[in-house]
């Protein structure tokens, strides 16, 4: 764990303005979400992708399995749905030709069969908090 | 203290400097009047005479990119430059002096295009005087030799921790051959001490980030802390002068006086025209002319409260600038004598002249009638004058 | 090579709290080439969406050594930094075994910093440049680049009334870069995760210098949903608009072999993206943009088999 900055004037820069790393872990962007992936534990098959693809390094990994989301950092962008192997066969289900389009029925909550077979779900806000108990 | 006396050029002065010195790094790329000093260094790099890893870089902007980097992984780093080379570096040289690493450059004065023109002129050096570094003027290559020396101790000092940059005038000194004493190797590298980084990107066991984006919130506050390093480089320039002096025999200041203290005229310049200044006054006081020269020899940080105090007591001031601020008001080093004059609450009498730009010769005629024009001014003029121009 | 599985067990040096947008390209290259070698790696970055939005003061989301300089000059600073350690380490000075990686967006690697990258690459540090390619000045918000596609709309090429995008076609820094005599040069991108750490892998264990060119979809630039941004990437493979391949030593190999006669039609992967909804008008002038990018695509695809040819006839 870094430290957390506190720098109330200019006596308390470092020289140069240099910064001790790994200090972002400070800096949450979770609330950026309007959606929220939500993981079924009992559909993963641990092939890593969603890891893999996060750009937000909020999935945690814990002995080289996936674990938990981190939600502190997750945007909400829904790349580890769309990377997700078990979700791609769901997602089928509903595909359009617009990739737009797609998104805006992407939400497996309302969708109980896609639900049921799918590792991870986009879900509404009010959802995660209702139906899923997410922070 | 055994000293060797030898016939030097100010570039052969400047690297047989960065030969005792010592850098681990230096990048730099060939500009005239400078691409000797690196032509010079390049033979001891390869004669072994060195340990230094010489990066020769395909620009300046590169040259100087890559003394950041090599500065910033806890690198003694070197380079040299002049004029549009200088200039090239404009963006990296404000990035050096934000991220405090301790290059030493050696620049050589020469006159900026337009019109493209190799000699000198202080119009590269003056582009730069807000870029956070250090800036050393010297007079000949014993000054340059010596400041070489002294900067690398004033940029490291730890509440320094700042760019320096020392001057010739370009062909003048640069290709000029002087007497020049050099100190034992031994003695130079005890002077200047192992070098001790400011931060380091190769430390692995305390990883950092160097260069982040500083917005709103906190970029006044990285420039406040620039400011006072090199309100400390003051006390460092000082400190270290007064070192140098009790070592070699040689003390410096913030500038040299020379014959003010009767003086009822002195003439501020930087520099090659020091030399002839002297000459001058020699010429002049046997006429009856009671003058005296200032030459300055740090420009940045500018010792404003000093020179005011030291051009209290003469009648009239004249300063020569070698380079144009385009401001149709005074030259850059008028108008800092200026603004040092206003806070002192002096009010003098005081003749600008832009000279010898591009090169341009001075003569010691051409300053005793400056100083016969002051002698002769009761009131002073805010006219900025071009001296020796061909009018017609 | 690594999948996901293995990849997931190397800790991170770029972690979370950074504010790229939603969906962004560019971490998932960093955790691809970061996580590729088990040595340190001290890290150069150009300025650029990449830069900013890691280190915004007093925060960093880097875990491992982090300069930033400017713009144009981040293989220069590079070189730099790679040069004292070369120097420290020959003077008994420092002795750990380091790496060195520049990285730069299109803007910062095919245009203002081409000379300081090919500068940096000629002298033969030891070091490893990897451009994250989204085809615009995606930074400062969209403006055409040497790497932006012949046709595509950005906010100083855009599809207007009399002239639809850009009139030019992107420059080949791969290529130039291959010229360079490097002993590693590739491309791949982010949706190809084996491709993408197989390749970083190889080119972390060459010393001298490499150069790695990864597409890098982005979310606002092209104009997509955040969630489909692998998907983008591997379209642009599916299509050839971005072939992988690698040179070693002037070998090439084509890592994903796509003929033209089983490529996807490029504009399967345009009607995708904003950045080319004014070319699916079904216009005459529409179309011959879109044979435009056709041929480009098609001519340098036939470019590499003939090179892999000449270069590997063993390649299979």
């Amino acid at each position: 764990m870094s430290t957390k900055p506190n720098i109330k004037g200019w006596k308390d820069l470092n020289v140069g303005g240099v910064v001790e790393s790994g200090t972002s872990e400070h800096f949450h962007t979770g609330d950026w979400r309007s959606k929220v992936p939500v993981w079924q534990e009992k559909n993963c098959i641990q092939c890593m992708n969603c890891w893999a693809f996060c750009p937000d390094h909020a999935i945690k990994v814990k002995d080289g399995k996936r674990a938990e989301y981190d939600y502190a950092y997750c945007k909400g962008c829904g790349v580890c749905a769309e990377e997700c192997p078990k979700t791609t066969i769901a997602i089928n289900a509903v595909k359009k030709d617009d990739p737009n389009a797609k998104i805006d029925s992407f939400d497996g909550a309302k969708n109980p069969t896609f639900a049921e077979k799918a590792a991870i779900l986009m879900v509404s806000l009010k959802d995660a908090k209702e139906k899923f108990g997410v922070k | 203290m055994e000293k060797t006396i030898v016939a030097r050029t100010g570039n052969e002065a400047m690297a047989e400097a960065m030969r005792q010195i010592n850098p681990d790094v230096c990048a730099a790329y060939p500009i005239t009047p400078a691409t000797e000093i690196m032509q010079i260094f390049s033979s001891f790099v390869n004669d072994g005479l060195v340990n230094t890893n010489l990066i020769t870089v395909e620009s300046e902007h590169s040259a100087m990119s890559a003394c950041v980097g090599s500065a910033a992984a806890g690198a003694r780093t070197m380079t040299a430059t002049s004029s549009q080379g200088l200039i090239y570096m404009h963006e990296i040289l404000f990035i050096a002096a934000s991220l405090r690493l301790p290059i030493v450059m050696a620049d050589v004065n020469r006159a900026i295009s337009g019109p493209i023109n190799i000699h000198c002129d202080h119009s590269d050096t003056m582009a730069e005087r807000d870029s956070g570094w250090i800036q050393i003027f010297s007079e000949n290559s014993q000054e340059a030799y010596d400041n070489m020396i002294q900067a690398i101790r004033i940029a490291e000092r730890k509440d320094v921790s700042l760019p320096a940059m020392v001057t010739t005038d370009g062909f003048i000194i640069s290709h000029g051959m002087e007497r020049l004493e050099t100190y034992p190797d031994a003695e130079v590298k005890k002077f200047i001490g192992e070098y001790n980084p400011p931060y380091n990107v190769l430390n692995l066991e305390k990883p950092i980030t160097v260069g982040s984006i500083v917005l709103t919130d906190y970029y006044l506050e990285h420039k406040k802390a620039q400011h006072e390093a090199m309100k400390n480089a003051k006390k460092a320039i000082l400190d270290i002068g007064k070192e140098f002096g009790k070592v070699f025999g040689k003390e410096y200041g913030f500038f040299e006086e020379y014959k003010t203290s009767d003086a009822d005229y002195v003439l501020v310049c930087l520099g090659s025209t020091a030399g002839t200044t002297k000459a001058a006054i020699e010429e002049l006081r046997q006429e009856g002319i009671k003058c005296g020269l200032i030459k300055i020899r740090m420009f940045r940080p500018f010792p404003a409260e000093e020179l005011a105090a030291a051009l209290k007591k003469c009648k009239g001031i004249v300063v020569l600038d070698r380079s144009e601020a385009m401001n149709t008001q005074a030259g850059p080093v008028a108008t800092e004598i200026k603004a040092a004059l206003y806070d002192a609450g002096i009010a003098k009498p005081m003749h600008n002249y832009i000279y010898g730009l591009g090169g341009r010769e001075i003569y010691i005629e051409d300053i005793k009638n400056v100083f016969r024009n002051i002698s002769k001014d009761t009131k002073g003029s805010n006219e900025v004058k071009y001296l020796g121009l061909k009018e017609a | 090579m690594a999948n996901p599985k293995q990849s997931a067990l190397v800790e991170e040096k770029f972690i979370g709290g950074h504010r790229a947008c939603a969906g962004c390209g560019f971490p998932i290259f960093l955790k691809q080439v970061l996580g590729s070698t088990s040595d340190p790696i001290v890290v150069v970055s150009a300025t650029g969406c990449l830069e900013v939005t890691s280190t915004i003061f007093p925060f960093s989301a880097w875990k491992t050594p982090f300069l930033h300089n400017a713009f144009e000059n981040s293989a220069a600073t590079c070189s730099g930094i790679e040069g004292a350690w070369q120097s420290l380490k020959k003077q008994g000075k420092y002795d750990k075994n380091v790496k060195f990686l520049a990285l730069g967006g299109d803007g910062g690697t095919y245009d203002i910093g081409l000379q300081s990258l090919s500068g940096a690459m000629e002298r033969r540090h030891d070091m490893m440049y990897v451009c994250y390619n989204n085809e615009a000045y995606m930074n400062t918000g969209v403006q055409r680049s040497g790497a932006t596609q012949f046709g595509q709309h950005t906010t100083t090429s855009p599809a207007g009334k009399a002239v639809s995008g850009k009139t030019q076609g992107s420059k080949n820094l791969t290529e130039i870069m291959v010229a360079h005599d490097l002993p590693y040069v590739a491309q791949t991108t982010i949706g190809y995760w084996q491709d993408a750490t197989k390749k970083f892998e190889k080119a972390w264990a060459i010393t001298g210098p490499k150069f790695v060119n990864v597409y890098s979809p982005c979310v606002p630039g092209w104009g997509y949903h955040m969630s489909q941004t692998v998907k983008m990437s591997k379209m642009a493979v599916e299509t050839n608009l971005w072939p992988l391949y690698e040179v070693e030593n002037g070998v090439y190999t084509i890592t994903f072999k796509n003929p033209v006669e089983k490529r996807k039609p490029v504009e399967e992967f345009l009607k995708l993206q904003v950045r080319f909804k004014h070319l699916m008008k079904g216009d005459d002038k529409s179309k011959a943009i879109i044979a435009q990018i056709q041929k480009t695509i098609d001519e340098r695809y036939a470019h590499l088999e003939l090179m892999e040819k000449a270069t590997n006839p063993a390649a299979k």
